[in-house]
């Protein structure tokens, strides 16, 4: 109810037509996504790269991925060079951050996200989103971490939860893929939604 | 970078460029525990190979085969477009998806990944000899031609008599002479002689006249692999060896290829010349070793298991010299039967023998003999039969006579144990003493059995022994990973074949005991479809094999060699080639089912 007003307001404060796809029909279809970004603080990172895969029923679209390498205005520093592999040069022929997000939004139309940590991830996102047209991702956004807390706390009251992607992996049979590629942990991110979903733990 | 690589077999074959554009073709999938992902009357379109979890195969209420991770399934729905199997998640899988367009594109272009999918069993089983091949090829090339004892040429003048040719051949006991004519050499074999035969030649025909003079020669440097392959392509058995420019030996195809079982030619000799049973066992260890080489070397199972059954018989024909008295001799037959007389038994599981008296011996002297028989087996290794099979026991030692009775009453009695003895006799093959013997009983079974349809099945009825509700693998029933799972080789899948063989000889009344001989023999009677008969004789190599090496690695480990294997032990080909093997026993026991009629008794 509140999520469908919020749309509706959205929608109005959409500035340019070519978004309009945003508040599209879903297609049965939901996007898991992820991003690698210069910096873990929100207001400071800036995007490095984007992956995102379309989740159709029981299938992951590894065949349509997106991907996008992104060129920061600021280059990456050491520190994160190390986490997310991406070195000056892998980024600097990247695109513009605005012409990525335009590019990823296409590809989410209306559809739902999916991601571990996805608010972080929308965060950064909408600093270019609301630039571009004026208002924040308005999609329906499901964390799969919330999925697993909810899961494992119907299993297990009363005990603590640890929400690293490890446990989770490990806990759902869900095998381990190189990481920091955000295709892969996009990837990652779709497998973990399907089994909680059949485990009745993920809407 | 691809989430998921495409690093296995088949798809280890594939370039890799081809690899990444099938990978980019596909999509991952999810099933939870019980879905059914093909089934009867769907359309087949997607190709799947397993991430993670295992997904069975049913054929009915049965389950036929069980793939797990980097396991491909399935390919002959794929090409067939359906299936009437069901492929149901057996554990949470995650699979990757590939289009039936891009993997049918893939076959045609790369012909050796299109032989997994378009072939049958037969030409599927060579793509797996062509891969555990290379270790053969390596041995072979590495070796060069002047490692291999070649016989010195004999050399004739072209104007000799064909006559006199033949005696000089007789006299160097070859099979060929080279023949000088000037600065020309050219080559006359024992197979020239034909046409000399055929065209009614005079003996007094100058060779010159019909030898060859282009020789096919090999450099004495040059690799045997090169030697091989000449030979294979010319279709010829024999090759000259140059040595600086001049004629130096004959290669032929028998030194080549005994070349491999250079250590069966010693050990033969020694056995012929062994005089104590000491010696003998020493022999026998040395036997077993042999076939360790060469199986490392590639050396397939039937055929080791021929040569095996050659210098067993000659050690057991050695032993009972070494043991029995002379009289005793000329008056007995001894036999070896079960998987030793068929010729397939390669590591020592059991001694199944017997010793047929004529009605002149004297039992208390072939007791002794047998006895001391059977021991000495026992010093080689061979574990005695637990059912008392063996000379030693007087049940299988007795006058031709009794053994005719015996036979009546396996035949008026036909229960389980009766049977089983039945099928042990049937495939017996006489290894030292009065051939005769054996003869008798064989004719006296023959007109027994004469037109006995109802004892051809109940005889038959054996392949359903160890059909198991469960199918081959018996650890499906429990889930995850509890303990080894562990299959029966030799109750699922070896002795069906070899007993409805046995049953189909028998009924066809042929002589041959050997079970790639009873295909050949029931292929050309017209009782067995060519189709299937080649199919039956690759699965039943592939499963004596796999049997094989898996007995050699519990030799190793200080083990005793079993029938047990690990399926998760094999390599993910060789589960699928066995799985492609036990599908076609499972055809073979069909079609035995419908031919012996096995439904009607109860």
């Amino acid at each position: 109810m509140i999520h469908r007003l919020l749309r509706h307001w959205k929608r109005r404060q959409l500035k340019d037509p070519r978004f309009a796809g945003l508040f599209g029909d879903d297609e049965g279809e939901l996007v898991s996504l992820d991003c690698e970004t210069t910096s873990l603080e929100v207001a400071r990172a800036e995007l490095l790269s984007i992956g995102a895969v379309r989740i159709r029923g029981n299938r992951i679209v590894t065949s349509e991925t997106f991907s996008v390498r992104v060129r920061p205005e600021h280059l990456p520093d050491a520190t994160t060079i190390r986490v997310h592999g991406l070195r000056k040069r892998d980024v600097s022929d990247g695109v513009s951050p605005e012409e990525a997000v335009t590019r990823l939004l296409d590809f989410i139309g209306g559809r739902r996200l999916v991601g571990y940590y996805l608010e972080y991830d929308v965060a950064v996102l909408n600093k270019t989103v609301r630039k571009l047209t004026g208002i924040t991702l308005p999609n329906r956004q499901l964390e799969v971490s919330a999925c697993y807390y909810d899961y494992r706390l119907r299993q297990h009251p009363d005990s603590f939860i640890d929400l690293r992607l490890e446990t989770l992996q490990a806990n759902l049979g869900i095998p381990v893929l190189p990481r920091h590629d955000a295709v892969n942990d996009a990837i990652t991110a779709a497998m973990l939604y399907l089994a909680l979903k059949k485990r009745g733990a993920a809407q | 970078m691809a989430a998921f690589d495409l690093l296995h077999p088949p798809f280890d074959m594939l370039a890799a460029a081809e690899r990444d554009a099938l990978t980019a073709s596909a999509d991952i999938l999810y099933f939870a525990d019980e879905e059914q992902i093909i089934g009867p009357g769907q359309p087949v379109d997607t190709l799947f190979v397993i991430i993670k979890g295992r997904v069975r195969e049913m054929a009915g209420d049965e389950v036929i085969a069980l793939y797990r991770e980097n396991d491909t399934f399935d390919a002959r729905a794929l090409v067939a477009g359906t299936t009437q199997n069901r492929f149901i998640v057996q554990e949470e899988v995650l699979a990757l998806a590939l289009p039936k367009q891009s993997v049918l594109a893939l076959t045609g272009r790369n012909t050796v990944f299109g032989a997994f999918f378009f072939d049958s069993v037969s030409r599927k089983l060579g793509a797996l000899s062509r891969r555990t091949g290379n270790r053969e090829l390596q041995t072979m090339l590495a070796a060069s031609v002047a490692e291999v004892r070649t016989g010195k040429p004999v050399f004739v003048e072209a104007g000799d008599s064909i006559a006199s040719v033949a005696r000089s051949m007789k006299q160097h006991k070859v099979k060929s002479v080279l023949v000088r004519r000037g600065n020309d050499t050219g080559i006359f074999t024992t197979s020239d002689f034909r046409d000399v035969i055929i065209e009614g030649m005079s003996g007094d025909t100058p060779v010159g006249e019909l030898c060859r003079f282009e020789l096919i020669t090999v450099d004495r440097q040059d690799f045997l692999f090169n030697a091989l392959l000449t030979m294979t392509r010319r279709n010829i058995q024999r090759l000259v060896v140059m040595e600086g420019g001049q004629a130096g030996g004959i290669l032929e195809q028998v030194d080549l290829l005994s070349y491999f079982s250079n250590h069966s030619h010693l050990v033969s000799q020694v056995i012929e010349q062994a005089e104590t049973l000491d010696d003998l066992a020493h022999c026998s260890r040395q036997i077993e070793q042999l076939v360790g080489i060469l199986s490392s070397q590639g050396v397939k199972a039937p055929q080791l298991a021929r040569l095996v059954e050659t210098l067993n018989a000659r050690l057991f024909e050695r032993s009972w010299k070494l043991i029995a008295p002379a009289s005793l001799q000329a008056e007995s037959c001894l036999l070896v039967m079960g998987s030793e007389g068929r010729g397939e038994q390669i590591l020592k599981t059991d001694q199944d023998n017997a010793l047929i008296l004529a009605p002149a011996a004297d039992p208390e002297q072939a007791r002794l003999a047998a006895e001391a028989f059977s021991r000495a087996l026992e010093q080689y290794g061979y574990p005695p039969c637990p059912g008392g099979i063996m000379v030693s026991h007087p049940d299988w030692r007795m006058t031709v006579d009794d053994f005719v009775s015996r036979i009546n009453g396996w035949l008026d009695h036909p229960d389980g144990e009766s049977l089983m003895n039945l099928a042990i006799f049937i495939d017996a093959q006489p290894i030292a003493g009065e051939t005769a013997l054996l003869d008798i009983l064989r004719r006296h079974l023959a007109e027994q059995l004469n037109d006995n349809a109802a004892f051809y099945s109940r005889f038959a009825r054996a392949i359903e022994q160890f059909d198991t509700p469960l199918g081959l693998f018996a650890h499906l029933q429990t889930r995850e990973n509890d303990g080894r799972a562990q299959l029966d080789l030799k109750k699922g899948g070896i002795f069906p074949v070899v007993h409805g063989l046995r049953a189909l000889a028998l009924e066809a009344g042929l002589a041959t005991s050997n079970s790639f001989e009873r295909i050949q023999d029931l292929i050309e009677a017209g009782r067995l479809e060519r189709e299937l008969g080649n199919d039956l004789s690759e699965a039943l190599s592939f499963m004596m094999g796999l049997k094989l090496s898996c007995g050699l690695e519990a030799l190793e480990r200080g083990e005793v060699a079993g029938n047990l294997i690990e399926p998760d032990a094999l390599s993910s080909l060789e589960r699928d080639l066995l799985k492609e093997a036990l599908s076609v026993v499972k055809r073979f026991k069909g079609i035995l089912r419908h031919h012996f009629r096995l439904g009607s008794f109860s």
